[in-house]
């Protein structure tokens, strides 16, 4: 066939108005209508954690719907992105001792390769077939894992993620509401270093088992206030909301023994006041 | 949630149109039926794609070819592995663009180009082939239990995936899967072909398979080049900050911290 010709049969071919849609895949006649059947998110990720955990076994609160996103799943024993498995934990831990530097040593070797690996199976089908790359990462977490292995993870899939970090979300159960979300953010790999002049107040509450510390990054604020209870705490924190009334946001520091449960206690116990959530694995918060 | 944007287009008119003009200057993907066993002329076939590819032409897809069975077995695969939100955002799209022949070849025809650059002096060879039937009845079959565990095998789903599994059969017939190593970025290339009246052809491609399909997982070192690469398009992109944000840990303004 000449150049002319197959030029001519292409245009021929591009001006012919598209094909009907394979018969085989609109047999009612409106493809469309098949799959507005489709379950929502929240319904696909309930499915997974019911199967591998159990919903019970989600920390229970109220929260903020469950936006579309990346699923983590962290068991006491297994990890999974999506529904599949990435990593073996024991009783909740990360038994990888090597750390990954990418992550500032605040996660294991074995994660980071294995959220990289899951970025960038998302790259290419994000590429394949014209969507973007997940910026949002929802973590449905057993209410008995150690928040160690929360923050390693949660900085593991930051730090490997291509561009920049996603934004992240715990699941938790509600009662009679189904699946909710509680919106966090961490401190970077390497800590915030702020100017006075930045006007930040960086408050942050360190968190144990018996022992609960509010203080501030500011040099100004100058005081530590300690309870012992959470009822003390949103009392400490609503006299600091009266001098500080346009702060948003709280850095919570959780001992290593603290539980994803009662850091969900915590985090309902603070957002009445302060709804920004961070989460920080003891990094530097310095106001110079 | 904010979301940012790097939406890829698909292939263009102007882009089917290169094939064409390109394709009479490349030695193309077919080769003729030998006394070899099956195997063999599949993987003689993709390997020629491939350096057709390498040779610098986007004439190396044959215009007018069927590419609806490779499109087919590519999205079963995808229900079979790929991500729930990815599948809850896409399918719907991708199932209506599949019935139409000239997005399934430009599916393949903006894979090809989006490789083309990167496959130059990827040094690749084939290693293994499997037929196509074979990958196409297990990745239905996964497919199915997956999307059932997940509570997303609503009917029309179900009949979709059966759908999709008599196409892919039919069309790619007695083709094959091949894979092909290669030194560098990629590192790894599936070429599919397919038999059709006497000859054999090219009609699909991809850079990922899982291993439960004859992939493998990508090693660390392999992981991290193809994260830079250009084909993905994330190297060297940067991401406006929002004004006033702390940093890009915590993108809110730093007045509420």
């Amino acid at each position: 066939m000449s150049l002319l010709a197959v030029l001519i049969a292409t245009l021929t071919a591009l001006a012919e108005p598209p094909a009907a849609p394979s018969p085989s895949l609109v047999d009612d006649g409106a493809p469309m209508q098949t799959f507005e059947r489709l379950p929502g998110f929240s319904a696909v990720v309930l499915s997974h954690v019911s199967i591998v955990l159990g919903v019970e076994a989600l920390p229970g609160a109220n929260g903020f719907p469950l936006e579309p996103g990346a699923f983590v799943t962290l068991g006491l024993d297994r990890v999974w992105a999506a529904d599949r498995e990435i990593a073996t934990l024991v009783e909740g831990r990360i038994a990888d001792t090597v750390a990954a530097p990418e992550c500032g040593d605040l996660c294991p070797a074995s994660l980071f390769d294995a959220f990289q690996a899951e970025w960038l199976a998302l790259a290419i089908e994000a590429t394949q077939r014209t969507i973007e790359i997940p910026s949002n990462v929802v973590i449905a977490a057993h209410g008995r894992l150690p928040v160690s292995t929360l923050l390693a993870s949660a900085y593991a899939i930051a730090t490997s993620r291509p561009l920049r970090p996603p934004s992240f979300s715990l699941v938790l159960s509600s009662s009679g509401r189904g699946l909710r979300a509680q919106p966090f953010h961490i401190v970077g790999p390497r800590g915030l270093r702020l100017s006075q002049g930045a006007a930040a107040l960086g408050l942050r509450v360190r968190f144990g088992k018996d022992r609960i510390a509010v203080s501030a990054a500011d040099p100004r604020y100058n005081r530590t206030l300690r309870g012992r209870d959470f009822t003390g705490l949103r009392t400490m924190l609503r006299d600091v909301k009266k001098r500080y009334p346009g702060k948003q946001a709280i850095v919570l520091v959780p001992d290593a023994g603290v539980t994803v449960a009662e850091l969900v206690d915590l985090m309902v116990a603070v957002r009445a006041e302060f709804p920004r959530i961070v989460l920080s694995a003891g990094q530097n918060l310095r106001l110079d | 949630m904010s979301s940012h944007h790097h939406r890829r287009h698909g292939p263009t008119a102007a882009a089917l149109l290169l094939v064409v003009l390109a394709g009479t200057g490349c030695g193309r993907n077919r080769v003729l039926p030998s006394a070899l066993p099956d195997v063999e002329p599949s993987r003689r076939a993709a390997e020629s794609f491939v350096h057709c590819v390498e040779a610098g032409t986007s004439g190396c897809v044959t215009p007018g070819e069927d590419h609806a069975g490779w499109d087919a077995l590519h999205l079963l695969l995808w229900l079979a592995t790929g991500s729930p939100v990815g599948i809850l955002e896409a399918l719907p799209q991708q199932l209506t663009d599949h019935g139409n022949p000239l997005r399934t070849q430009g599916a393949f025809v903006g894979e090809v180009e989006r490789y083309a650059q990167a496959l130059r002096g990827a040094e690749c060879d084939s290693t293994a082939s499997q037929p196509a039937t074979a990958l196409v009845d297990r990745a239905a079959a996964d497919a199915r239990v997956r999307l059932e565990r997940l509570g997303m095998a609503r009917a029309g789903l179900l009949r979709a995936i059966e759908d999709l599994r008599v196409e892919a059969n039919t069309l790619l017939g007695s083709g094959h899967l091949v894979r092909l190593d290669c030194s560098y970025d990629p590192f790894r290339v599936y070429v599919v072909t397919s038999m059709r009246d006497g000859r054999l052809s090219v009609v699909g491609m991809t850079t990922v398979l899982a291993p439960e399909y004859g992939g493998d997982h990508p090693s660390r070192r392999d992981v991290d080049i193809r994260l830079q690469s250009a084909p993905l398009g994330l190297a060297g992109k940067s991401l406006p900050i929002v004004e006033g944000a702390v940093d890009e840990w915590l993108p809110f303004p730093v007045e509420e911290l």
